[in-house]
């Protein structure tokens, strides 16, 4: 997976949930299958799934049909960052 | 508690709702052995005030400034009374939402573009007691209207003084950026002390949003 983000504060943030789901980060040259990004950021990288991580809300794009190994762990992802909302806003 | 220099960590509290920006703040605050976390809260209302009361003087405040319940201007002044040092980290930049910050108490001003060693340098201005605001809101800030200012009365060296004096620089600092002596500093701050009638540095700090002078560097007349 790789992270985009156009802040290095995002950047750090994202990093942290990607941690926290078990999902390993790569650079974006090195063709991520997903891309978690912030809405502002670039979406050029061409990955399967981009999670997509708004200031209310996370959404997903899907570019190409995922392996079982990805879905598994975009799913992990989302719920680490839904959790982390649901938490907060309890 | 010390550090691996032997002092003592700085304390930082993070106020942010959003969760990946306040992860991001709390590990750009954990990756500096100088600075210690003692909690990180989605709102001014989940702040855990025992740990805040535990770390004792001297803890400084990441304050996010659009939050859920107290927000803005009144959560910097609720984060101020209980003797905290407010650094603002916002999205929002501008020119009123910086002042009323600052006059609500806020010592530094950051936009959430910086990267970690601007943070990381305004923590620990922050923390000495000195002021820092983002370039960017500096510049804008200088280029503001000032009408009306005390700010109006100063020469441009006494400006140029003043803009670098509210980035956060030390009187060292800012003789050598300008090319004088300390002393010189010194006594343009005295002047500036005299003419505003505002003696502490983040009076004189606030005074930079009503001057236009670019603190970038120096200039050469």
């Amino acid at each position: 997976m790789a992270i985009i983000a156009d802040t290095a504060l995002a950047r750090k943030g994202l990093t942290y949930f990607a941690d926290a789901a078990g999902v390993g980060v790569v650079d974006a040259q090195d063709a991520p299958e997903i891309v978690l990004r912030a809405p502002e950021a670039g979406s050029e990288v061409d990955a399967a799934v981009h999670i997509v991580v708004g200031i209310r809300s996370v959404s997903i794009e899907q570019r190409h049909p995922p392996t079982i190994a990805v879905v598994q762990a975009a799913a992990r992802m989302v719920d680490e960052l839904l959790t982390s909302w649901t938490v907060e806003d309890d | 508690m010390t550090d691996s220099a032997g002092s003592v960590p700085v304390a930082v509290l993070v106020v942010e709702d959003h969760p990946v920006f306040r992860e991001g703040l709390s590990r750009t605050v954990q990756e500096d052995p100088s600075l210690h976390l003692i909690g990180a809260a989605a709102s001014v209302e989940r702040i855990d005030w025992r740990a805040l009361s535990a770390a004792g003087a001297g803890v400084v405040a990441l304050l996010d400034l659009n939050l859920p319940g107290v927000s803005g201007a009144a959560a910097v002044r609720q984060l101020c009374t209980t003797g905290v040092q407010v650094l603002v980290v916002s999205a929002q930049e501008t020119r009123d939402t910086v002042i009323d910050a600052l006059a609500a108490g806020a010592l530094g001003y950051l936009t959430k573009s910086s990267d970690a060693s601007e943070i990381l340098r305004a923590i620990h201005l922050v923390a000495a007691g000195q002021s820092y605001i983002s370039p960017t809101l500096a510049s804008f800030l200088l280029a503001a209207d000032h009408a009306n200012s005390p700010a109006e009365q100063l020469t441009g060296q006494e400006r140029r003084v003043l803009a670098l004096l509210a980035r956060g620089e030390r009187d060292l600092d800012i003789a050598a950026h300008l090319n004088m002596s300390i002393r010189t500093v010194r006594t343009h701050l005295e002047r500036i002390r005299d003419k505003t009638g505002r003696r502490r540095r983040v009076e004189l700090a606030q005074l930079v949003a009503t001057t236009d002078e670019d603190a970038t560097g120096p200039r050469r007349r």
